[in-house]
């Protein structure tokens, strides 16, 4: 790879950035710290920046000749989780903790700036960094959207640390690679009234329960086999006391597709089983269904070009396949708008125990892992613009 | 001829005419009751002001159960004891009548008509310690503690009152029917209740991942809904019964799949048959469900009353007595409830008949229904209550 030495040359940097952000982590839309010393890293190195979407930075790293905007984007925001790790970086910050890696991201990002602006002469082009806030509550890339971040960019890519595939590894698919997340929120409504006259009532349980029951069927009967759908209803709150019935029952749930179409098709079918299964007990249900993140589609043209970068950086061999996953990741919405894509970066390992799943109190990672996605971000920046400039 | 008989007219007072001379006596009693209401089982005042009460009228009592009282009125001879109950305790209800009985307790109020029992048993002691040369063996005056809780009659029970009575009547004044009317029907009255929990044992995850774990909510509402069938399919369709559902909780987030379910509910029927089944058919469907979707449920069922089932004999003692305190026309048809009454554990021991006196009349007490915070009687059913209940322990007595 060229430049390796100049990549291999932010390793230490890295480290220590990731552990001053792990040592200091901030909830979404508080990352004033962070953001703060992102700016102050950025300023070190001479790369000017703006600030977007509160507590986020945009930064451009200029090439000598013009040519073609590739953005590449990190999540900066940590998670209300008490960290339970006993290592000299742990969270010092009470009750708030970088359990899902964004603090590796981050430093990944101001490793690859710090790289490309040692060779931005050599660059066609324009390289745009998206420090982003608060992925976690899936707003901060949809500011940072309406704020501008995308504007004049032709492609974007993402890291997503990833535990569950071994440090030195890297997975980079094309299609859908992790679901929608739309919130459901129903109210089936009866008429209350003593548990001992359900005659004179509408009784709103039975309804819902029915409801919950018949609303699976979508899933098992509607959609076919070989499309991934989920629908869970986390709540079902009803009454006050066992011998009234309620006017009302409160459900809240999500559901999870992997294309816009089915996540059209399943809100509708949502609201058609609530609403026809409340009618069939007299009941009504007013459901209220609120867009949350689209599914994260990867592009399969900037996938080939992120897979040649990958090939190169941990070698064809280490290549690995996962399944795409049920959860979510707002990187969703830079995908909508342009062409991109995320990859898994391998950062777990058995054997050294980085065996907690992202969002545990023990969730730690294989700082190994840091040097390949400083690499892969500094490579697809590098290559992209070779190749589209 | 002993010295206590009294004459009007040349004839020997018939029980209609006491009840009608004391009427006063029980009007301005209730209203004493009505001002100070207390909480079942904490019926202090009441009970005090009872055995007060008795006393004056030279009936030996004494407390039981806590804060009820057992009073005995003997006859002229052996014979058989026949129980009148009265239940005494009030609700935790905020009144809002505007009369000068009103409730002097906030937060507490007679709004069922205890107030009313408990005036028309004393009144019915003055008329038959007044008529105690008219009958042998005697009466057990039971004033009951906690009704509302229903835990009254079965401490009564416990302590061993039943042991010694033949026969038992009680009654419940009633603002569905007519003042002036009263319904003392053979066969069921009133329903039993039962009340349950289920707690719903799955196993909690992401939402994302319904797989990984055993959600909850699809157990609590496979529940709900098989639950239906005990009614629609294994009780027979000519046995009243009610299964209900009033609580449904289960987890914390939208996204996070419940791994637990808490669910409560109420039972209702008239035939110690469904009551019996219930809890072993509620059981099995709970169970069965939650294991058929890899979960665990567990019910704990109790029985707070049993269906009250008035013996065909008994009811018939007391549809005379109707006859001779407020005439054949007095006497309705009414249909059973879905209300309970601790009064059910009584005739599961012995005998007994339960009957619903009217308090009803538009025209002179705007109407509401029992527990309500406006809730008031029409007062002249207390004449009746205070008759009937002297005049079936006669009749009891005598036949």
């Amino acid at each position: 790879m060229k430049h390796k030495g100049i990549v291999d040359a932010q390793k230490e940097y890295v480290i220590s950035m990731r552990r001053e952000f792990h040592k200091n982590p901030e909830l979404s839309w508080n990352e004033a710290r962070t953001s703060k010393r992102i700016k102050e890293e950025l300023d070190k190195m001479g790369i000017p920046w703006e600030p977007c979407a509160k507590t986020g930075v945009v930064a451009i790293v200029e090439g000598a000749r013009p040519g073609a905007v590739a953005a590449l984007r990190a999540d900066i925001d940590a998670l209300p989780i008490s960290e339970e790790n006993d290592v000299s970086y742990k969270s010092q910050n009470d009750g708030v903790m970088h359990a899902c890696g964004h603090d590796g991201h981050a430093a990944m990002l101001l490793g690859a700036a710090k790289a490309l602006s040692e060779i931005r002469n050599e660059l066609a082009g324009t390289v745009k960094l998206l420090f982003q806030p608060a992925e976690e509550k899936a707003g901060g890339a949809k500011l940072m959207i309406e704020e501008g971040a995308l504007d004049g960019v032709d492609a974007i890519m993402g890291i997503h640390l990833w535990n569950d595939i071994p440090s030195g590894k890297i997975n980079i698919q094309t299609g859908p690679r992790m679901a929608s997340g739309d919130c459901v929120f129903i109210d089936f409504i009866g008429k209350g009234g003593h548990g001992s006259l359900p005659n004179q009532t509408v009784d709103p349980i039975v309804a819902a329960a029915s409801f919950v029951m018949n609303s699976l069927a979508m899933l098992s009967r509607e959609k076919s086999p070989l499309e991934s759908v989920v629908f869970t209803l986390g709540e079902f709150k009803a009454g006050s006391r066992f011998n009234v019935i309620p006017e009302k029952a409160h459900m809240e749930g999500t559901f999870r597709c992997f294309s816009e179409e089915a996540r059209k098709r399943t809100g509708d079918a949502i609201r058609r089983y609530a609403q026809e299964t409340a009618k069939t007990y007299r009941a009504e249900a007013a459901v209220s269904i609120v867009e949350a993140m689209p599914a994260t589609i990867n592009d399969s043209g900037v996938v080939e070009t992120v897979k040649s970068v990958a090939e190169k950086v941990v070698g064809g061999e280490n290549l690995v396949h996962q399944d795409k996953t049920t959860g979510s990741e707002d990187m969703a919405y830079y995908l909508q708008k342009i062409p991109g894509a995320i990859a898994f970066v391998g950062s777990g390992s058995g054997e050294e125990g980085f065996t907690f799943p992202h969002h545990h109190p023990k969730f730690n990672i294989n700082e190994e892992s840091l040097a390949n996605g400083t690499a892969l971000y500094f490579g697809f920046a590098v290559e992209y613009l070779r190749q589209n400039s | 001829m002993p010295y206590n008989y009294r004459i009007r007219g040349g004839g020997i007072m018939s029980i209609r005419e006491l009840a009608k001379e004391y009427k006063p006596y029980a009007v301005k009693i209730r209203r004493e009751f009505h001002m100070h209401p207390e909480p079942s089982m904490k019926e202090i005042r009441t009970s005090d002001r009872i055995i007060e009460e008795l006393e004056s009228m030279g009936i030996e009592c004494k407390k039981a159960a806590g804060t009820g009282v057992v009073g005995i009125v003997e006859g002229k001879g052996p014979g058989k004891t026949i129980a009148l109950r009265a239940d005494i305790d009030a609700l935790d209800l905020q009144e809002t009548n505007e009369v000068p009985y009103k409730s002097q307790n906030p937060g507490f109020m007679h709004g069922c008509g205890h107030d009313g029992h408990a005036a028309g048993l004393l009144t019915a002691a003055k008329i038959l310690k007044e008529k105690s040369h008219a009958f042998d063996g005697r009466v057990k005056l039971l004033f009951q503690p906690g009704e509302e809780v229903a835990k009254g009659a079965k401490k009564l029970i416990d302590e061993g009152e039943l042991k010694d009575v033949d026969g038992i009547f009680g009654m419940h004044l009633w603002n569905d029917a007519p003042a002036g009317k009263v319904s003392i029907e053979a066969g069921p009255r009133m329903a039993s209740a039962g009340i349950f929990n289920i707690n719903v044992t799955g196993k909690g995850g992401h939402g994302s991942m319904p797989h990984q774990g055993v959600d909850a909510v699809v157990v609590g509402s496979a529940i709900v809904s098989n639950l239906q069938s005990l009614v629609s399919r294994e009780i027979s369709p000519l046995d009243p019964a009610v299964v209900t559902i009033g609580i449904f909780n289960a987890g914390t987030r939208f996204n996070v799949l419940a791994g637990e379910a808490y669910l409560e509910g109420t039972t209702r029927c008239f035939s110690m048959e469904v009551n019996d089944a219930f809890e072993s058919q509620i059981k099995r469907v709970v169970e069965k469900t939650a294991e058929s979707y890899r979960a665990e449920a567990v019910l704990d069922y109790k029985e707070l009353v049993l269906p009250t089932i008035n013996d065909p004999a008994m009811a018939a003692i007391g549809e005379k007595a109707v006859g001779k305190i407020a005439g054949k026309d007095a006497l309705i048809s009414y249909e059973k409830t879905t209300g309970g009454e601790d009064f059910s554990f009584y005739l599961k021991e012995v005998p007994g008949a339960f009957a619903f006196v009217g308090t009803k009349n538009e025209e002179k007490i705007p109407l509401y229904p029992h527990h309500h915070p406006k809730f008031d009687i029409d007062e002249d059913a207390l004449e009746i209550a205070a008759a009937l209940y002297a005049q079936y322990a006669l009749d009891f007595l005598n036949q």
